[in-house]
């Protein structure tokens, strides 16, 4: 199956064709955010760039190099401020490990905010007009890498959206694609699941033991990770403990083999379905499957969440029925027809594919349309 | 007759409404490829768990055929199952 999307350079696919502006670090937030607002290109957030520890300030350079380089995009300018932890040559160098894509970079402590602005609204307008002359052209399914993900859950959720997602998932993989499954705590009570389900022993043990970590990880600390997960808004919606959530949780990855496992702000390298050790907070999640060179996510929900990314388009789902009407302004694919009887749920899974191929083909997702655009990057310890 | 719940799986000990129970009323689902049915012994929301086996305190509730925690009183087919008698396994 073919698609309509963005070859570059080093043969990977984008389907959107994106210029981002991003602080190298969060000081300088206002002055890439006027670049964009000016230039009309993406403003990508940095919550971090300084004052993290070693450990937590390379996660924040390999996430936010990871976004630079994901296929979407065509050019970045990175603002820097001058005196923060992530100078411009160590962004340079990851990233010359990740794209050949050309990189512009301005810091404030040169030339003071608005000259600063000034240089980088020339700089982008450059990088724009660029990139009207790439085209979109025909370009395989094989190529993409579709992020699964679920948040505001509710039992409509694992019993038929995340049921329908995992068809779509199946579908994609036979057709030599990818897919990546994360929220390694949403797994707990169903380890012993996709333990199974590695193609090899060796993936399969690596899922599980990311598993009881990220659970012994709370136990260490005299905290239980089932205690503030599901939410007060799961359980409203009728989910009661974080087995039942995680059951539900894993039928969005279908039911190939586990290909790969990656960790947290590493790059997707092999095809297939895989395993990404995130947290569960669904913007930390996006955003590290983005950064991991995810081109498109499908996000299901029960309660409804208006999140999404600045570089990926992320489609919202719903099985239940009142969220679809009620909150139609950030819901894009009702599945609860099949909840009602009225459709299979592989007749909706082909209607999904579809869909996902228009948005890949450039159908604007709610998200996209509502300007969400979120960015959260997971830490382990506290700002110093 | 049309079914007002889902069972994810044969061996559930609990289904999932899909449309509010009152109580008295029927709640039936497909099993197997027939109809089956409980009736629910209270008010019960939508999308919420309706018991439809006996589970002893202490025993594993049973939903997509795997535990999803244990019960910490003991459940009547009919009876909703959530926060109050159900909790996780590691807690």
């Amino acid at each position: 199956m073919e698609f309509m999307g963005y070859k570059r350079a080093d043969g990977k696919v984008g389907v959107r064709n994106h210029v981002i502006v991003v602080p190298g670090v969060i000081c300088a937030s206002v002055a890439a955010k006027k670049i964009a607002d000016e230039t009309g290109a993406v403003f990508v957030g940095n919550p971090n760039g300084c004052g993290q520890s070693p450990e937590d300030t390379a996660t924040t350079l390999e996430i936010i190099t990871g976004l630079i380089a994901n296929p979407n995009v065509y050019g970045a300018l990175i603002v820097g401020l001058g005196c923060e932890a992530l100078q411009e040559e160590r962004y340079r160098s990851a990233l010359a490990k990740l794209t050949d894509m050309s990189i512009d970079y301005v810091k404030i402590q040169d030339r003071g905010l608005a000259e600063t602005v000034k240089r980088g609204v020339a700089l982008t307008e450059a990088l724009l007009k660029k990139s009207s002359d790439v085209k979109r052209e025909p370009c395989s399914v094989s190529e993409l890498i579709l992020g699964l993900e679920c948040g505001g859950s509710d039992p409509t959720s694992g019993l038929c959206s995340n049921v329908v997602l995992g068809k779509v998932t199946d579908m994609i993989i036979d057709m030599g694609g990818s897919a990546a499954l994360t929220e390694t705590p949403e797994a707990v009570g169903a380890e012993h699941i996709l333990k199974r389900r590695g193609a090899t022993p060796e993936i399969g043990q690596k899922i599980y033991d990311s598993v009881k970590a990220f659970e012994q990880m709370f136990l260490d600390r005299g905290m239980n990770v089932r205690e503030g997960n599901p939410s007060p808004g799961n359980i409203a919606g009728g989910i009661t403990t974080l087995e039942e959530k995680s059951l539900g949780c894993i039928h969005k990855a279908g039911s190939r083999p586990f290909t790969g496992f990656y960790r947290y702000g590493e790059q997707i390298t092999g095809k297939g379905l895989c395993f990404i050790d995130t947290t569960a907070f669904d913007v930390a999640s996006v955003t590290a499957k983005a950064a991991a060179g995810s081109q498109i996510t499908v996000f299901t929900t029960g309660r409804g969440n208006p999140v999404g990314n600045p570089v990926c388009p992320v489609i919202k789902m719903t099985a239940n029925r009142d969220t679809a009407e009620r909150l139609a302004d950030i819901i894009d694919f009702d599945s609860s027809g099949a909840i009602a009887g009225e459709v299979t749920q592989e007749q909706l899974a082909g209607e999904l594919l579809a869909y996902i191929i228009r948005v890949c083909e450039g159908e604007l997702t709610k998200a996209e349309i509502n300007g969400s655009a979120e960015i959260l990057i997971n830490q382990q310890m506290s700002y110093c | 007759m049309k079914t007002n719940a889902l069972i994810a799986s044969p061996e559930d000990s609990v289904v999932t409404l899909t449309a509010e129970a009152a109580r008295g009323g029927k709640v039936c689902f497909s099993l197997d490829g027939k109809l089956a049915e409980v009736i629910a012994g209270e008010d019960v929301p939508v999308y919420h768990k309706l018991a439809v086996k006996t589970v002893k305190k202490g025993q594993p509730v049973i939903k997509y055929g795997e535990v999803i925690g244990i019960a910490r009183a003991d459940i009547q087919p009919g009876e909703w199952v959530h926060t109050h008698n159900l909790s996780s396994d590691g807690r």
